[in-house]
């Protein structure tokens, strides 16, 4: 359960402590893996981003970004700051494409971009705990784990919702970006308390573990070595316990402040006010009915003007706390196959729009799911304000 | 722990398996329902499609991932009614039964730079756009429709790939025919070919019927009755139950399937074959 290297009460000017383990979706490949991340214990950001692997170098967008969210930290609460930020990574990505060179497929596929989801956490001294704050666009996952107890999962709270295509950032401005939506929490985390960041591929696994009522043990990852933990990874893949994709796995485990004292500040605080109770469904079969109800609002941003020139009010006006769900399909509908005569290519065009009503289906379905997030978010808000206050008021 | 069948997730570990059965019979050169152009033709502009389109969507940083093996057969007579059954991909890969993916995406037979057409998205105007496309098959259209022989020999194919690929997502058949086979019952042809399987599930067999007049198209019917005609009825017994990702798929793409719906079409049109063909692909774990 202790760490080796986890002392309590030690001091040090590092926020937490960190392991990283990836491998990629083929072993005998490992340079094809489109998945990165990145840390600054010092700083206490850490980062990881998902390429998707169907869009065209991938690998190196995010890479990309997940280096910027360290070295330049975006806001994406200021739109026009953040499209700068985009904008300036973009520039970077395009600079590393040599295309003069590519066959056809690549060609074909390198008008379309690379995408990457991103997901990065920072902390803040506050006294004796840090303050949290979370920022995520598509599918990759944080686990705020205190001992045994799941405190969070976020922003995906149940394996089913993995199954849709995330909302992605694009390495092109497509002209897509006012459907871009960051998830966001700003919350405590204290020392000790382990923080789970990884890909939806791990996301998938630890959810369906929740979700049977058992516990991932990431203390036990945790003392693995890499090796060690791949050859696990790799067999849980053959078992179909988790999806052959591009993994990524990092834990840390929060220090404390450097001006913590040591006397009064070696045990953690009780539960923060915002807890997300373990995952225990009556059946192991995931499905809605068996997901908890997530407890705290998920506050939802909308990004991103991708010039400067852009005006604020050209922004849409923020979602209301409702978990955001993927939009925009990473890759535009396929071309048309060549050969075909005009009333041919608009029959393809009706194919396509039939695809996009599937694109509209799925868009409802998770408003749907994320009103019904929504609601029984508030209800649950209700509860937690009314019940305990009410005794006060009368007083 | 039993698994599921029909859940291999297709990767460069557990490649899939595509196998084409294209009829290249003379009455191919008839012009498909609501078209003008020859059934032979929209065909092929289908399936050179689908490859292109497949390629693209198995690109990587570092080239085409090799993780589909696809196989494009054609069968036809001579003019002594003998069956001609052969590969139809053209080119550098003349003369194979089944290539990777990765070798297909490499070696069209040509590059043909033609117009395609785009709405241009402020005025919605269509506007051209020269886009290089690929092309691995031609058009053929003459002799008979020796379906039995193909059958046969798509037997053979699919017998000795699942031998190298025991635990594959089991290889996915489409047939793609105008007319009744013409050297026998393929009935008995087609079981024997869906009794091959890997060790998750039987091989997949799907037909479609292309059809010269506008008729009312039949898709994934789960029933016998109702079907228009004896050639129907038998394409129907020869096709797969779709399982349950197949189901779970259509139903998001908004298509009603009864619980045991075929993998067929009759009286397919050029929208319903392409549907056809995504239908096969997209329900297989990993080639979203």
């Amino acid at each position: 359960m202790i760490l080796s290297s986890f002392k309590p009460g030690f001091q040090t000017t590092m926020r937490f402590e960190s392991r990283i383990f990836q491998l990629a979706k083929d072993p005998q490949a490992p340079t094809d893996f489109q998945d990165a991340c990145q840390v600054d214990a010092a700083q206490g950001v850490a980062t990881v981003a998902d390429g998707v692997s169907s869009s065209l170098f991938a690998g190196v967008w995010a890479s990309i970004l997940t280096a910027a969210v360290v070295a330049d930290p975006p806001d994406p609460a200021d739109p026009n700051a953040f499209g700068r930020w985009l904008a300036n990574r973009r520039a970077a990505w395009s600079q590393q494409i040599d295309a003069s060179n590519l066959p056809w497929f690549q060609k074909v596929k390198l008008k379309q971009g690379a995408f990457s989801t991103l997901l990065w956490i920072r902390l803040n001294p506050s006294g004796s705990e840090y303050g949290m704050q979370c920022w995520a666009v598509g599918d990759c996952c944080l686990f705020h784990v205190r001992g045994e107890r799941l405190l969070r999962s976020f922003p995906i709270l149940n394996s089913a919702e993995l199954d849709a295509n995330p909302l992605a950032l694009g390495s092109l401005d497509l002209n897509h970006d006012q459907y871009l939506r960051f998830a966001t929490f700003d919350d405590g985390c204290s020392p000790g308390d382990t923080l789970v960041l990884c890909t939806d591929a791990l996301a998938g696994w630890a959810l369906k573990e929740y979700e049977s009522g058992r516990t991932p043990a990431w203390d036990r990852l945790w003392s693995l070595s890499e090796d060690a933990w791949r050859a696990e990874i790799i067999e849980q893949r053959a078992a179909q316990q988790i999806r052959y994709d591009d993994t990524t796995l990092l834990l840390l485990r929060v220090c404390h402040p450097p001006t913590t004292s040591l006397a009064s500040k070696t045990v953690p605080k009780p539960v923060p006010a915002v807890v997300i109770e373990p995952i225990v469904p009556t059946s192991p079969a995931s499905s809605p009915k068996t997901v908890p109800k997530p407890v705290s609002a998920v506050v939802v941003e909308p990004i991103v003007p991708t010039s400067p020139a852009s005006s604020p009010k050209a922004v849409p006006k923020p979602v209301p706390a409702v978990v955001v769900e993927p939009i925009v399909p990473p890759l535009p509908p396929p071309n048309p196959p060549a050969g075909l005569s005009d009333s041919d290519v608009r029959r393809w065009a009706e194919s396509i729009a039939s695809a996009s009503e599937d694109l509209a289906e799925q868009v409802s379905d998770e408003m749907i799911k994320g009103m019904r997030k929504l609601k029984d978010s508030l209800f649950q808000k209700y509860r937690d304000n009314s019940a305990p206050k009410d005794p006060k008021k009368g007083e | 722990m039993s698994r599921a069948s029909y859940s291999q997730e297709i990767n460069r570990q557990n490649k899939g398996c595509f196998l084409f059965l294209l009829d290249q019979s003379y009455s191919m050169e008839e012009p498909l329902g609501n078209s003008a152009s020859r059934k032979c033709d929209q065909l092929v502009a289908a399936i050179n499609g689908w490859l292109q389109n497949m390629a693209i969507r198995a690109t990587g940083d570092q080239g085409i991932r090799d993780w589909l093996d696809v196989g494009v057969m054609g069968y036809r007579t001579d003019p002594a009614a003998q069956p001609i059954i052969e590969p139809a991909l053209q080119g550098p890969l003349a003369g194979k039964t089944i290539c990777s993916i990765t070798e297909i995406g490499a070696h069209p037979a040509r590059i043909e730079t033609r117009t395609q057409y785009f709405p241009d998205e402020e005025t919605g105007q269509m506007i051209p756009v020269p886009c290089e496309t690929p092309v691995w098959v031609d058009a053929k259209a003459e002799g008979g429709t020796p379906m039995c022989h193909m059958l046969y020999f798509a037997h053979q194919i699919l017998a000795d790939w699942i031998s190298r690929h025991p635990y594959s997502f089991p290889p996915i058949v489409v047939h793609i025919t105008d007319g009744e086979s013409q050297d026998g019952d393929p009935i008995p042809y087609a079981d024997a070919v869906r009794s091959l399987a890997t060790a998750d599930g039987n091989v997949l067999l799907l037909n479609c019927h292309l059809s010269m007049t506008a008729a009312q198209p039949f898709m994934f019917p789960a029933g016998e009755e109702g079907l228009p005609d004896e050639l129907a009825k038998v394409l129907f017994r020869m096709s797969s139950v779709l399982p349950g990702p197949f189901l779970r798929h259509a139903s998001q793409e908004g298509l009603r399937m009864q619980p045991n719906a075929r993998g067929m079409a009759f009286n397919a049109d050029m929208v319903c074959l392409i549907q056809f063909l995504n239908m096969g692909t997209k329900a297989a774990p990993g080639l979203r």
